[in-house]
């Protein structure tokens, strides 16, 4: 019994050790101290939460493209407000910005969950479209001049240790409770395995549907707002340039789901982030150019994937 | 004397799709605590009023009363939550989901104090439920899917019967049990009959039926022919009721001392499948029609495939005679005139959301043109001509199959293969679900082509057609040859499940 | 299996069949209207076809794939990459890029293809690819972009690109409607494992469509390179999603199937071009006109869909 799950920790583990020691052999005096571990923990945060929301509206077989573009959004409406509410007290600007954030991320992504059951189209083709939408909108958010939103270093506490870790840690723990301990949670991986049949044992389908989306966009207004805390600013982006946003989260998805069968996705997520992370960070120690880690990360995806995808076959 | 009292009625209920009327102005009537039986062949109209009883379709015409009130449920949910659940023959419960998960989808407020699933209580009373079932020995807290078809079978029946339905529908669903999951089924009933609950059993086992029904109503083309009391049944009578002639060797063969010639045109040499298939070996002979039978599980679905090179064997080999080439893909298959009808008529047999013409087309493609060019008016020629011999029922050739009855799909199916003019076809079940016309006409169809000298390779559970159209028959046991049997008059039902089990 | 009803719909398909032309007519008389007349002048339809040329090109070969049901997130990168690669052996000789090119989009393609094959997720492969070739394409033009050798900006003539366009129009067609190629990927699409069992080979289809996808990315990226004369770290960047939406807008069926059909590529990408052209003619900001898209995007795909046949919508 024990065996079993040291067998299991141990392939969960398998991929950032892979990378770690990969790393560590490249280039000891820049990689693999434990400030750097630590430093890479705090930034693999910051998908993680996003893709915890994601992850929901993955589980149920669906997309949404526009999780990136809520963040923005939910990110500046969070700061202005938050901005408004540190000039009484900082600790009333943290409850506002979070609180708006979060608010208007469930807000957006409830009109996303909603326009997918009324229209009867595909998550991919709403997601996208109203991704092209709330990108404007986010320029014309009254007093910003279409510029954003910029904090001055104000409300930053959350973009440092130990809070940002904290913050990250306790929205694991509402995505770990909501996933395993809640009727949502259940429903949820009920649809997406089979929903014919769910939906013939009376789950509400549509209604789990929306609320999966909704919870999806609490975890990415919790996001934004520590972006906003940890970068001081946030700017609207055009052109579906915010889709760039939501690629890690996708991928942290992946291993997590990839790696389900040994260890609860959830944490499997934060596992596969960490790993992402401490490549790029990896790379960045042996002076890989910026540009070759978008390579090294499509080279390494494809890998995990293969040989993911060949073992699940045999 | 048995309770008198009407739990269910319907009153001329219609129901129709396209243009076949599926169900004709059927008025029945079920008693409290009755056990009825509900026969007719294939296209007899008893899924679709079973369906239309669990909530799942609506009717077009007629009423429907429960207890008395107007029936007339919204969905599937709505019935099953004014007492009514059925539990069907494909598999309904969820992958990915516990067994705990499972039994109580749907119902997990039951569970939940402040938002939070309690789990151990949803897994205790799962135990219960499980013990309760005479599956003791399964964990509630596992995946599904790590236990094995029939008792996840089990579990649904588990399911359905938690919310103490007032009228159970069992739709063909004993197909997958074995004797122990069918006795347990059985069990089961008897003890729901006692508490008042009624029970609707569809199946095609007359045996059973006899065994365990108090009343039986036939159904035949959508309309109730009559409903019998137990005693006053047996067999022949049922089948001519259902049948409507005297069926005794009307649609098999009527020959016995054909001459099969001993050419070899397939040889099947050793082939093993760790756990599923052990060194089968054995010969296909020009114009014989070789039957293959045994249990589900028996590895005999899995043979079939292998020989069309659709699943690859650890060892053996599979040889085509005539061209000397072995068989180790589907196109080997196919380029050496092999022909394929699956079990798993939709998945893989047919494709739903294409026309007929390019379900027909699509093994002939090289025929239409040369270099590739397909020329629409060769393929639409190609496939009229391919429908016309099978005599498929249909609107246009341009309509999807998906539309089509059972038993015309299986005619696209066959005429897919056919038009290539296959010398060997490997037809896998190839009457399930399927109505008596068109069965017979398949039948025939068999008949003729093995006299044009093809070989035909018949898989099938239905052991009463295994012996009447078969030249040999070979019985599959645990991966294995138990038994080879020639054609002859004395073969009975009871010789063969014999090497069966 | 409650399948949506035959009978009633018969009205509903032929609409669809005639949406794509329709919204055609109709965003072109509209926009004529409203522009008095400028948008049917002989200059805009030219600047109309130059805009929309590579985009329709790159449809007619993710036609063949979104056909199979599969997906192709790489156009953009490969169109980069293929610029590039173009522009370096268009020193030498005009031709040599062309095939250049080209070759190097074949080969991209096939690579995808083969990765297809092994049964790991199309939108996993290809994203994958985007990654690799956009991190490629950033480091080759980080320093500076690369430009066309002049002696090619004498092709950057209409008729010389319309000839191209009508050539692969007229070949897509061809081999995508009236060869056993078009007519397995559309059965793949509706039944991959029934199509299997009907003699398909889904490997080959999968890697020759993915192959004819990335050589006409390549030349798409000498086509582009043409006409913007240089090759930088934007070039291409999110025109998969732009060739996804044009195709969809076209009524190409998302899961794909046998309702594809080559047309659509062609006229979701004019739809478009007229639609952008239009607006901006009348003044509209590059943020309205990218809000309108969004809207029309979704409204077109609500009209256009194909619902007959699917119980459970994505």
């Amino acid at each position: 019994m024990n065996n079993k799950i040291w067998k299991k920790a141990l392939i969960s583990l398998s991929l950032p050790i892979i990378v770690f020691v990969i790393f560590y052999i490249l280039q000891p005096s820049r990689f693999g101290d434990l400030r750097s571990m630590y430093m890479i923990l705090q930034q693999a945060m910051l998908p993680s939460v996003m893709a915890w929301g994601l992850f929901f509206i993955l589980t149920l077989g669906l997309w949404d493209f526009s999780l990136g573009g809520v963040m923005v959004l939910s990110g500046i409406v969070g700061g202005i407000i938050g901005l408004i509410g540190n000039a009484i007290s900082p600790m009333l600007g943290y409850i506002l910005m979070f609180t708006i954030s979060i608010t208007i991320g469930a807000l957006l992504c409830f009109i996303n969950g909603i326009v997918y059951i009324k229209l009867k189209i595909p998550s991919i083709v709403v997601t996208i479209g109203l991704l092209m939408i709330y990108e404007i909108f986010a320029t014309i958010i009254p007093g910003t001049n279409g510029t954003g939103v910029s904090l001055y270093r104000n409300l930053s506490m959350f973009g440092r240790p130990p809070y940002n870790i904290i913050i990250g840690l306790l929205s694991m723990l509402l995505a770990y409770f909501l996933y395993d301990y809640t009727v949502i949670g259940i429903q949820v991986r009920a649809i997406g395995s089979n929903e014919i049949v769910a939906k013939s044992m009376g789950v509400q389908t549509e209604k789990i549907k929306v609320f999966a989306f909704v919870i999806a966009g609490i975890f990415v207004g919790i996001n934004g707002a520590m972006t906003l805390s940890y970068t001081s600013m946030m700017i609207p982006q055009t052109s579906l340039a915010s889709l760039g946003r939501i690629f890690s989260p996708v991928m942290g998805c992946m291993i997590g789901i990839i790696f389900q069968k040994y260890i609860n996705p959830i944490i499997g997520i934060l596992i596969g982030e960490f790993t992402i992370t401490m490549l790029i960070t990896g790379l960045m120690a042996i002076n890989i150019d910026a540009t070759i880690q978008k390579v090294v990360i499509g080279i390494f995806l494809i890998i995990v994937s293969g040989v993911v995808t060949r073992k699940r076959t045999v | 004397m048995r309770n008198k009292e009407i739990i269910f009625e319907s009153k001329d209920l219609c129901k129709s799709f396209l243009m076949t009327k599926a169900v004709d102005n059927v008025s029945i009537k079920i008693f409290k605590g009755e056990v009825r039986g509900l026969i007719g062949e294939n296209g007899s109209g008893k899924s679709t009023l079973a369906s239309m009883m669990a909530g799942i379709l609506k009717p077009n015409k007629g009423e429907m009363f429960f207890y008395g009130k107007s029936y007339d449920p919204k969905d599937q949910v709505d019935a099953a939550k004014s007492g009514i659940s059925m539990m069907v023959q494909e598999m309904n419960t969820i992958e990915g989901l516990k067994i705990s998960e499972n039994i109580f989808l749907g119902k997990e407020n039951e569970f939940v104090k402040n938002g939070i699933v309690n789990r151990k209580n949803m897994n205790d009373k799962a135990k219960k439920v499980l013990v309760e079932f005479n599956l003791p020995e399964i964990q509630p807290d596992i995946n599904i899917e790590l236990i094995s078809f029939e008792n996840r079978k089990l579990i649904e029946l588990a399911k359905s019967l938690y919310s103490k339905p007032k009228l159970f529908i069992i739709d063909e669903a004993t197909t997958s049990l074995s004797r122990k999951g069918r006795d347990l089924l059985f069990e089961m009933i008897k003890k729901l009959k006692k508490q008042g609950t009624s029970i609707l059993f569809i199946t095609h086992n007359l045996e059973e039926l006899m065994k365990i029904c108090d009343t039986i109503t036939v159904l035949r083309d959508g309309k109730l022919i009559d409903t019998v009391e137990n005693n006053d049944l047996n067999e022949d009578l049922l089948k001519n009721m259902m049948v409507g002639r005297e069926i005794k060797g009307d649609y098999y063969r009527k020959d016995y001392d054909t001459c099969i010639s001993t050419n070899p045109v397939l040889e099947i040499k050793n082939i093993t499948i760790p756990n599923v298939l052990k060194n089968i070996s054995f010969n296909l002979n020009e114009g014989e029609i070789l039957g293959i039978g045994g249990l589900a599980e028996s590895g005999m679905h899995t043979l079939g495939k292998v020989i069309f090179g659709a699943k690859k064997a650890e060892s053996g080999y599979i040889k085509d005679i005539k061209s000397g080439k072995q068989i180790k893909k589907i196109n080997d298959a196919i380029s050496n005139g092999i022909g394929y009808t699956s079990k798993n008529r939709d998945q893989e047999g047919i494709i739903l959301l294409a026309s007929i013409k390019d379900n027909i087309a699509l093994p002939s493609l090289e025929k239409f043109g040369k270099l590739s060019f397909v020329n629409p008016k060769r393929e639409k020629d190609f496939c009229l001509e391919a429908t016309k011999k099978l005599k498929v029922k249909m609107n246009s050739i341009e309509q999807l199959v998906l539309y089509l009855s059972g038993g015309n799909k299986q005619k696209v199916v066959l005429s897919k293969w056919i038009s290539r003019n296959c010398n060997v076809l490997i037809l896998d079940s190839p009457t399930r679900g399927i109505d008596v016309m068109i069965k017979a006409s398949i039948y025939n169809l068999m008949q003729k082509l093995v006299q044009n000298k093809k070989s035909i390779i018949m898989i099938s559970e239905e052991i009463l057609e295994l012996i009447g159209m078969c030249d040999r028959v070979i019985i599959l046991k645990d991966g294995e040859i138990s038994k080879e049997f020639k054609r002859s008059k004395d073969l009975t039902e009871e010789k063969l499940v014999k090497h069966m089990i | 299996m409650n399948f949506v009803s035959d009978s009633k719909n018969k009205w509903g398909r032929n609409l669809q069949s005639i949406v794509p032309f329709a919204g055609l007519i109709i965003i072109i008389v509209v926009f004529q209207i409203i522009t008095s007349g400028k948008l049917l002048s002989i200059y805009n339809l030219k600047t109309i076809l130059e805009q929309s040329i590579v985009m329709i090109i790159s449809c007619v070969g993710v036609t063949f794939v979104m056909s199979m049901g599969s997906i192709d997130f790489s156009q953009g990168s490969v169109l980069a990459i293929c610029s590039i690669f173009g522009a370096l052996l268009a020193k030498q000789d005009p031709i040599l890029g062309f095939v250049g090119a080209m070759v190097l989009g074949l080969v991209i393609g096939t690579i995808n293809g083969f990765l297809v094959s092994l049964e790991i997720p199309s939108f996993i492969v290809t994203i994958s690819t985007m990654f690799v070739f956009r991190g490629l394409t950033s480091y080759l033009t980080k320093d500076c972009c690369l430009t066309l050798p002049m002696k090619m900006a004498v092709l950057d003539k209409i008729d010389f690109k319309a000839l191209v366009l009508g050539l692969i129009l007229i070949l897509g067609f061809y081999f995508f409607e009236f060869t056993i190629l078009g007519k397995q990927c559309k059965a793949i699409g509706a039944a991959e494992k029934a199509s299997v069992y009907s003699g398909v080979n889904a490997v080959k289809v999968k890697i020759i469509s993915f192959a004819i996808a990335g050589l006409l990315a390549g030349l798409c990226g000498m086509l582009s390179l043409i006409r913007t004369r240089i090759a930088s770290p934007f070039t291409g960047n999110l025109f998969e999603i732009e060739v996804f939406m044009a195709l969809v807008f076209g009524g190409m069926p998302i899961n794909g199937g046998m309702k594809s059909k080559m047309r659509c590529g062609l006229f979701g990408s004019l739809m478009l071009a007229f639609l952008a052209n239009g607006l901006v003619i009348m003044g509209v900001s590059a943020n309205v006109l990218q809000l309108i898209k969004g809207i029309v995007f979704l409204g077109a795909v609500y009209i256009s869909i194909e619902r007959r046949g699917q119980v459970v919508i994505k």
